[in-house]
């Protein structure tokens, strides 16, 4: 059994969700709880496999392991390859918690609830595609995949302003994604290999013997790259479709999408711009690292000024991915594995946050600050779960946001100082409109307005928001495990790109 | 030697000899009916078709590459193309079931015609020279002209028929213009020949005047065919006024056979001088302007037949851009876009005729709300669309790619490719813009939509096609690539 799921442990997890959405299209319409069924039962099944291969991960071996690879279009030079590092353990991890409390909180959802979880897991089968893949190719088909899914998900579930904002949304990943493109059809050409290949192993071994391309060309593709995967990260000036996409989408989207779709981006960033181009990245990070100021300091106090809250969550997210994005650029071993850390510990708690809101929206039709207040009279359960989400979100120590946060600090304080005080700033800035947040939706009087609506009370109901609450104090107390993973996948990146700059 | 002869014709031409058959036999079939000498099912002549198709279709798989003769090849690329515009026929053909009572007249010689068009195009594959390419050309499109005013009372039919041969007798004069050009400047109708004159004269400081203009000609008249701008004028209002399996037609096998002759002359006749800067810059600019037109002309439609007209001129424009790079692979790539270009249109011109039997329009309207109505119809179309549109998991993503990744190997394309990249977001919006129609608009008729299981049949073939060669690419892939390098 082990001998069969070294090799087929990837494939499987990406085809539960894939056989998921297969499986959907035959279930009758009228029967919503097997469709509810199949949605939680293939996010069961999936956590499951992820958890075998995060225990079965070689920590000592490290690299990419539980490799598979069929050759698919060989006169193109595709093959189908899968393996993960420490870094997409990370990211298969947080995709599958965010999948099952996505896959739990959505049992409430009565419209077309068999479409919802066939597009749920169209949209998860993506987003592990891309976490799992070691072709060029598929790596693109993946990224792809992901995105139409959310238009149909936030198009028809979600509320407000939401056809403008999933249009605005799918164009803007869809322009990035085709930038990308380019930019890797440019990286395949550029005869990095002898043979053009799509292997992304095979790029990177031949980068690492010493083969890079010159610096002139890795400066060229380098922006390229960049501006495709930074438009999914999302890095400002990029990142006007996210908040409004936050928004609009439906609980279980919003999750996936600020939880797991917007890390997709600095994934990639690191993955496949670092270090098949170091020298690329070594001339233009330091552009990065001034950009995130901007995602960090400009989205809080964008933040700040939202009155509703999914907007506020939706602008502190393109803040923290500014944290994230200055992890990257900090090139230390420290302060990138920080980035990783923060990109799982982020996603768990936007969706927690997200998760939330749509809990009570469902009930209020409202999100708006003005009109709420005072909800922990009514929904104890959800407070005090929000509150402890903002908490993390403004990096209390005992989340695992705070020990991400601080490793970002203090991994890019060297290199980047100012940029670090801005950072340090940001904090303060997130904690003004988090805690503004729980002070005008769930404290003060008891208003009468919002005295039916129900709080999470069975044991169901309220496991979604248990299983998040709970990663994020166990990554929070005991983030040593997790750490010592990401870095172990991360650590051969960043000294790909150090070695070129110590070269050169 | 007149034995040996009729074998040689026989093994090149087989294909285009059975359609010929075929389609006399069908006349038979309808007049013997007519006349009530025999009897049998009320569509007994689009069986016969159907059934004669699908037999040619069988044979066509049968053949191996041969010699050919003066005037016309059986490579590899001429097999792939017989198969492709046989199975369109086919899929023509069930389009046209569903239409069929909408005809007033004529619904026997319909098919006939259909068979003589395909014909045409089959002949067309195997191009190796003007005056058959000339020929060939006008067998498709007179027949088209016939099919498109076929609902000879609505004034639409009749005005889409006119258009469509002013400008269609438009397109054919620059091409024979062309083609006597060519004629004079070096004495021969043969591909092989005035490729060879014009390398010889390239070599020699540049081809004399009379041959490039005769070249040029020959590339406007093409133009026609394919839809390329500034020369796409006639399509959206010929697509409009057609009946709506003729438009599917005109879409799928008249625009491929477009492609083909174009093919065939970039690569048979110019050969390594298209590679010369100034066709290059004169393809690209016509892939550029086509793009952009299609793209933009697309976004304001809201007829659903003529908006696939103008996203028909964007893949043309795509197409042009795989013409321009002009690489074995560039040239397999185009083989893998029209079926994946096939499936997907086929199958979003019978969810128009379902939708629009009530209404006798094609008003984009008549898609709202049909994931209410048809969960079916309404995911298939939504299947074709996001195909056109290049999103994987379906096919039309993969050939996207393929265009894609061919084009950026050739350095001077990447403003092109560029541009392309650009289009392809715009279009994006707009296929979506037709899905929002159906999932999240309220339907304007709440009447019953039948969809019969022959239809039923069809949509199911086509999604899966546009899945399967979008998941497991790599047999067209090789069917293409073969083809494409026979291309010489």
């Amino acid at each position: 059994m082990n001998g069969f799921l070294q090799n087929w442990v990837l494939t499987l997890i990406l085809a539960v969700p894939c056989a998921a959405t297969a499986l959907l299209f035959l279930v009758p319409a009228a029967n919503k709880r097997l469709a509810r069924a199949l949605g939680v039962g293939a996010a069961l099944l999936t956590s499951v496999l992820s958890l075998w291969v995060a225990f079965h991960y070689d920590q000592q071996a490290a690299g990419m392991q539980f490799l598979q690879r069929v050759s698919w279009v060989p006169s193109l030079g595709i093959a189908y390859q899968v393996g993960v590092d420490g870094m997409s353990v990370a990211m298969v991890l947080l995709t599958t918690i965010v999948f099952l409390a996505g896959a739990l909180v959505s049992c409430g959802i009565e419209s077309r609830t068999k479409d919802f979880y066939i597009l749920l897991c169209a949209l998860v089968s993506g987003v592990f595609g891309v976490f799992v893949s070691l072709d060029l190719f598929f790596f693109y088909f993946f990224y792809e995949l992901a995105v139409v899914p959310m238009y149909l998900l936030i198009g028809y579930w979600g509320s407000t302003n939401r056809e403008y904002a999933t249009m605005k949304l799918t164009l803007y990943l869809t322009a990035g994604a085709v930038v990308a493109l380019i930019g890797l059809l440019m990286l395949y050409f550029s005869g990095l290999t002898a043979q053009p290949t799509f292997d992304l192993l095979e790029l990177r071994r031949a980068v690492e013997s010493g083969q890079g391309l010159p610096a002139d060309r890795q400066n060229l593709l380098f922006p390229i790259l960049l501006l495709g995967f930074a438009t999914i990260a999302p890095m400002w000036p990029l990142h006007s479709w996210s908040p409004g996409g936050h928004a609009a989408a439906p609980a279980a989207a919003s999750m996936m999408h600020a939880g797991v779709l917007m890390k997709l981006g600095s994934y990639a960033i690191l993955r496949i711009a670092l270090p098949l181009l170091p020298a690329g990245a070594a001339h233009w990070l330091p552009v990065v690292a001034v950009l995130c100021c901007f995602n960090i300091i400009y989205g809080g106090y964008v933040a700040m000024n939202q009155r509703d809250m999914k907007f506020v969550i939706g602008y502190s997210s393109s803040s923290h991915m500014g944290y994230v994005l200055l992890g990257i650029a900090s090139l230390t071993v420290l302060g990138t594995s920080g980035a990783v850390f923060l990109m799982f510990a982020h996603g768990v708690m936007t969706a927690l946050a997200f998760a939330l809101i749509g809990y009570f929206y469902d009930q209020t039709h409202t999100r708006q600050l003005d009109d709420l207040g005072g909800l922990m009279q009514q929904v104890p359960f959800i407070g005090v779960l929000f509150v402890m989400t903002a908490m993390a979100s403004l990096g209390l120590p005992g989340f695992a946001n705070f020990a991400s946060e601080l490793m970002v600090i203090v991994g890019s304080w060297e290199r980047y100082p100012i940029p670090t005080i801005l950072a340090l700033f940001g904090l303060v800035i997130g904690a003004t409109y988090l805690l503004r947040t729980v002070k005008a939706a769930f404290l003060g009087p008891r208003n009468p307005r919002w005295d039916g609506i129900q709080d999470a009370r069975t044991p169901f109901q309220r496991s979604p928001f248990v299983l998040l609450v709970g990663v994020l104090l166990v990554c929070g107390f005991w983030p040593a495990p997790l750490v010592r993973l990401i870095e172990t996948g991360v650590a051969p990146i960043v000294q790909t790109v150090l070695a070129v700059q110590g070269g050169g | 030697m007149g034995a040996e002869l009729a074998t040689r014709l026989w093994e090149t031409f087989g294909t285009e000899m059975l359609l010929g058959g075929l389609a006399l036999l069908l006349i038979a079939v309808d007049l013997l009916k007519g006349r009530g000498r025999l009897t049998g099912p009320a569509d007994a002549v689009r069986l016969t078709a159907f059934l004669g198709l699908l037999v040619i279709l069988g044979h066509s798989l049968l053949l191996e590459p041969q010699a050919g003769t003066t005037f016309g090849t059986l490579d590899a690329f001429a097999i792939y193309w017989k198969r492709f515009f046989l199975l369109t026929a086919l899929a023509v053909l069930g389009v046209s079931g569903p239409y069929e009572q909408r005809l007033p007249a004529g619904r026997g010689e319909f098919p006939a015609l259909l068979v003589f068009t395909t014909m045409g195009m089959t002949l067309l594959a195997s191009v190796n020279d003007f005056v058959t390419l000339f020929v060939g050309l006008e067998v498709v499109t007179v027949t088209l002209f016939l099919m498109s005013a076929w609902r000879s009372q609505l004034p639409r039919s009749i005005e889409a028929g006119i258009k469509f041969v002013v400008i269609g007798a438009l397109a054919a004069a620059f091409l024979v213009y062309g083609i006597a050009w060519i004629y004079g400047a070096t004495g021969s109708f043969d591909f092989a020949v005035v490729h060879d004159a014009l390398a010889r004269a390239e070599e020699s400081g540049g081809a004399s005047g009379a041959l490039k203009f005769g070249l040029l000609l020959v590339l406007v008249g093409l133009g026609f065919k394919v839809g390329a701008v500034p020369f796409h004028v006639w399509i959206p209002d010929v697509y409009q006024g057609s009946p709506t399996p003729v438009t599917a037609f005109l879409s799928v096998g008249s625009k491929a056979a477009g492609v083909v002759l174009l093919m065939r002359f970039c690569w048979s006749v110019l050969g390594a001088s298209a590679h010369a800067h100034e066709w290059l810059l004169l393809l690209a600019g016509l892939s550029a302007l086509t793009l952009l037109m299609g793209n933009l002309g697309a976004i304001p439609q809201t007829d659903l037949k003529r908006f696939l007209g103008y996203s028909g001129i964007a893949h043309a424009g795509f197409v042009l851009m795989a013409i321009a790079t002009h690489s074995t692979d560039s040239a397999g790539a185009i083989l893998f876009y029209l079926v994946t270009y096939l499936f997907a249109n086929i199958a979003a011109f019978l969810v128009v005729v379902v939708v629009s039997r009530t209404a006798d329009n094609a008003h984009m309207d008549r898609v709202n709300g049909l994931a209410d109505r048809s969960p079916f119809l309404a995911f298939m179309l939504t299947v074709a669309l996001l195909s056109l549109a290049g999103v994987p998991p379906l096919a039309g993503f993969f050939a996207k790619w393929m265009v894609l990744r061919a084009a950026v190997a050739v350095p001077e394309l990447l403003p092109l490719v560029i541009l392309s990249g650009a289009m392809i977001v715009v279009s994006l919006y707009y296929y979506l813009c037709v899905i929002k129609r159906m999932y999240m608009r309220d339907a304007i008729d709440s009447g019953v939509l039948e969809v019969s299981g022959g239809t039923r049949m069809l949509l199911l073939g086509c999604a899966l096609a546009t899945l399967v060669f979008g998941l497991y690419q790599d047999p067209l892939v090789q069917a293409a690539t073969a083809g494409a390098a026979s291309l010489k």
